[in-house]
């Protein structure tokens, strides 16, 4: 016994089957019933055979020799009357017929003789006594007819003869009572044979009868040690599994046998309750999560979950949305308590949404009294049931509103600009031909004395914000270049009236560089106030003169090449300051020489140039333009102007172009 | 032949006889019978001895309460001088009324002894009354031979 651990487990014995324990005590009453069968069976059947054998064979064999004896004892006596008779002179006429009769009976005795010897149901003892007895009988009957012989004729002799006859008569009536007794014998034998049989046999039943009780008995107190109390135990947890109690601990797995694997299924079903639970809270817990109103309802059109943003939109007065409601009620009391879509016909629209329910195609919104946009979403389910979200859509909605007045806004706006583009379009294009025919032209740069000058420029717009002028004014070679912030209308406009001051500047004979850069700031910056600009420009202007290049204005560095192929650079960080930004910038302006022998010369560029990039954005820098510039300047300007342009497009390849490119080359004749 | 037989036979018989010395026969007149009957029995043989014996009018054989009476070994009788009813029966168990079985004990004298006497009850041929008698029985071939006195 293992008492102590409180389980189902009581000994080994409980790991058998339950199956096993019912056969084995079916089979220990089936062996005190066939015990008892067969004894009552033997039994029966010897009572039988000994009751058969009293019947039909020692009864009838004795009643045979009985039957013999009496015959042969009345034959005796009638011959003793015989003898007696003739002693007394009875006469022959009474004597004839008793004599015949005597005769007679002694052939029926030979006759009855012959038929027992004849049985088959004789032993060997009795055969053998028959044997003796018919010699007997033989002898006897022919002492008998002699007898009678003798007494026909002889009556004392005949009386002599009677004693001889007596001996031989009894001798075989002795052997047939003898064989009748043995029989006799043989029947109380198995009479009291058979009794005491009985009697045991009572006795037999009346003990294995009270030990199959007690086998019963015994039998079912184990098996229903083993097999009850575990299923009592087993049915506790059940009723306390059912009545929702999941924190059941069983002793389970110890038994082997149809209860242990009752209490592992158990044990499983226990788990899977926990299981779901956990499933159904996860559910739960998920479904309250999602910000929509959701809601379940089975094929019977019933609410089956449901999470609080459903409830709160369909909770109305007291009836709270709760599981197992009916759609058609929980819809019919947000009828009666709030009006939807404000169409005004109630009866019409449950219908409708009734019909909507049950046949789900799209979504579809309902526009509430307070205000809120619904968008419902039904859907049926895999089991016929119909699920749905509640999204609210009432902030959509507004920005819906919104969007669609800036988009109306927006479109009235486009119409405008589309005019006003059009418009500037041809503006542009009027200040670019403008821009263009102010550039200086072929005949202009080969009439400048002592130096040859090659231009290039290149605008990345319409129209562009770089600068560069070559002009003669008695005797004074101006060479400018410069960079107005950003492109288009604007900056081509500060570039048109940036050429007509300097030239204007030029012509009046300002030969100071300091003022000539001051008052060009000055009108500059006056103009860009009044158009509300903040566009300003890098400018640097070279004056020539008898072999000198005098620099001044803030721009890029300016390349000097000597013949020889040697590059100086001069910086004019210093010579200047961005030109229409400030006022007054003469404190700022500086100035820089250059002395150049015939085959030196200069060049200008803009950072469209530097700053160009080709496909992998690197920048084609002033260290490349230096060395393209020292390989080809034995040429003439124009073919070293055309070698540093076809170079820099080489780099650019498929790049785009962001900025202007303007590039001027002057050299010495 | 037969004649002639008979002849000596008569006067053998003529010799031996004192006729009418008493009433009842004595035991030397019974085994002088006896003897006679042997002589017979040699001369004549069996079946003119036993003829002889069982007819009663043969006196040689017939005297008063005397007559022989001839048995086989198996306790057949063969011939009787007073009651030739007997010829032809088996008396081996033949008792008297004293319970001897005469014809049995007889026979084992003369197959034991070739000759004897024997006491036993008879019933007298003269009165048919049992009465006691002796008798003498001798050997005879294959057969036995007694006479017997009544006392």
């Amino acid at each position: 016994m293992n008492s102590t651990r409180g389980g189902l487990r009581l000994s080994s014995f409980d790991d058998l089957p339950i199956q096993f324990k019912a056969s084995l005590a079916s089979a220990l009453l089936l062996v005190c019933l066939l015990a008892l069968g067969a004894h009552a069976y033997l039994t029966s059947t010897r009572s039988a055979a000994g009751l058969r054998v009293l019947s039909s064979e020692l009864a009838p064999k004795q009643q045979a020799f009985s039957d013999v004896g009496g015959a042969v004892i009345a034959t005796h006596m009638k011959i003793f009357r015989y003898v007696s008779w003739a002693s007394n002179g009875v006469s022959e006429k009474v004597l004839k017929p008793l004599e015949d009769e005597i005769h007679a009976e002694l052939d029926a005795s030979s006759a009855r003789i012959t038929a027992l010897t004849r049985r088959t149901d004789l032993s060997g003892e009795e055969r053998s006594a028959l044997q003796d007895l018919v010699a007997k009988w033989e002898s006897c009957k022919a002492q008998a007819r002699d007898t009678i012989d003798v007494g026909r004729t002889d009556a004392p002799m005949a009386t002599m003869m009677i004693g001889q006859t007596d001996d031989s008569f009894e001798a075989v009536d002795a052997d047939l009572r003898k064989m009748s007794q043995a029989l006799i014998a043989k029947a109380n034998a198995l009479q009291t044979q058979l009794s005491s049989d009985a009697e045991r046999n009572q006795q037999v039943v009346v003990w294995v009868t009270l030990l199959g009780l007690l086998i019963s008995v015994v039998v079912a107190i184990v098996i229903g040690r083993s097999i009850v109390r575990p299923i009592r135990a087993i049915t506790d947890v059940m009723q306390r599994l059912s009545a929702g109690e999941i924190k059941v601990e069983m002793d389970h797995g110890v038994r082997s046998d149809e209860i242990g694997k009752m209490a592992d299924a158990i044990d499983v079903f226990r788990k899977n309750i926990i299981d779901k639970q956990r499933v159904e809270q996860t559910l739960a817990e998920a479904i309250e999560a999602i910000t929509e109103g959701f809601s379940l309802y089975d094929a019977e059109d019933r609410l089956v979950v449901c999470n609080s943003h459903y409830r709160e939109m369909f909770s109305y007065g007291p009836d709270t949305v709760t599981p197992g409601m009916s759609f058609e009620r929980i819809v019919s009391s947000a009828v009666g308590r709030v009006v939807i879509d404000g169409s005004g016909d109630d009866r019409a629209w449950l219908a409708q949404r009734l019909e909507r329910h049950r046949n789900p195609a799209g979504p579809h919104v309902q526009h509430r009294s307070d205000g809120r946009w619904i968008r419902v979403s039904e859907r049926l389910t895999a089991v016929g049931g119909v699920v749905a979200t509640y999204t609210d859509i009432t902030e959509l909605k507004s920005r819906e509103a919104e969007l669609d007045a800036a988009h109306a806004q927006v479109t009235a706006l486009n119409e405008t600009l589309r005019s006003d583009n059009q418009r500037m379009e041809g503006e542009l294009d009027v200040t670019r031909r403008l821009q263009m025919m102010l550039l200086p032209t072929l005949e202009e740069l080969q009439q400048v004395d002592g130096l040859e000058i090659a231009c290039h420029m290149q605008a990345a717009l319409e129209v562009g914000g770089d600068y560069y002028d070559v002009l003669q004014h008695q005797g004074r070679i101006k060479i400018g270049i410069g960079d107005v912030t950003g492109h288009g209308l604007e900056s081509g406009v500060v570039m048109l009236m940036t050429q007509a001051i300097v030239r204007a500047l030029l012509t009046s004979g300002e030969s100071d560089h300091v003022r000539f850069l001051s008052v060009l700031n000055a009108a500059l910056f006056g103009n860009v106030q009044r158009m509300g600009s903040d566009k300003n420009l890098t400018l640097c202007l070279l004056d020539y003169a008898a072999g000198e290049v005098r620099v001044s204005g803030q721009h890029e560095q300016v390349i000097v090449l000597r013949r020889d192929g040697a590059v100086e650079m001069v910086d004019t960080i210093d010579l200047g300051f961005p030109i229409g930004l400030e006022s007054e910038i003469a404190a700022f302006v500086g100035q820089a020489k250059v002395q150049l022998q015939p085959g030196d010369g200069v060049v200008l560029y803009t950072d469209g140039v530097t700053e160009a990039e080709d496909m992998a954005r690197e920048q084609y820098g002033l260290q490349r333009l230096a060395a393209v510039l020292k390989a080809h300047w034995a040429g003439s300007a124009e073919a070293i102007k055309q070698a540093v342009i076809a170079d820099l497009k080489r780099f650019i390849g498929e790049q785009t172009v962001y900025d202007d490119i303007t590039l001027v080359v002057a050299k010495q004749t | 032949m037969r004649a002639i037989l008979l002849l000596l036979f008569v006067s053998l018989s003529a010799l031996g006889f004192p006729a009418g010395a008493a009433e009842f026969g004595t035991r030397d007149e019974a085994v002088a019978m006896v003897k006679r009957v042997q002589v017979m029995f040699k001369a004549a043989g069996a079946e003119a001895t036993f003829k002889a014996v069982s007819d009663k009018s043969v006196a040689e054989f017939h005297d008063r309460d005397l007559y022989p009476f001839i048995y086989d070994f198996a306790g057949v009788n063969v011939a009787h001088g007073a009651r030739p009813a007997l010829i032809g029966k088996s008396l081996i168990s033949l008792k008297d009324q004293e319970g001897k079985f005469l014809v049995r004990d007889m026979l084992e004298i003369a197959k034991t002894q070739g000759k004897g006497w024997y006491d036993y009850k008879w019933p007298n041929p003269l009165n048919n009354k049992i009465e006691d008698k002796s008798s003498y029985v001798e050997k005879m071939g294959d057969y036995w031979v007694g006479v017997g006195v009544y006392r």
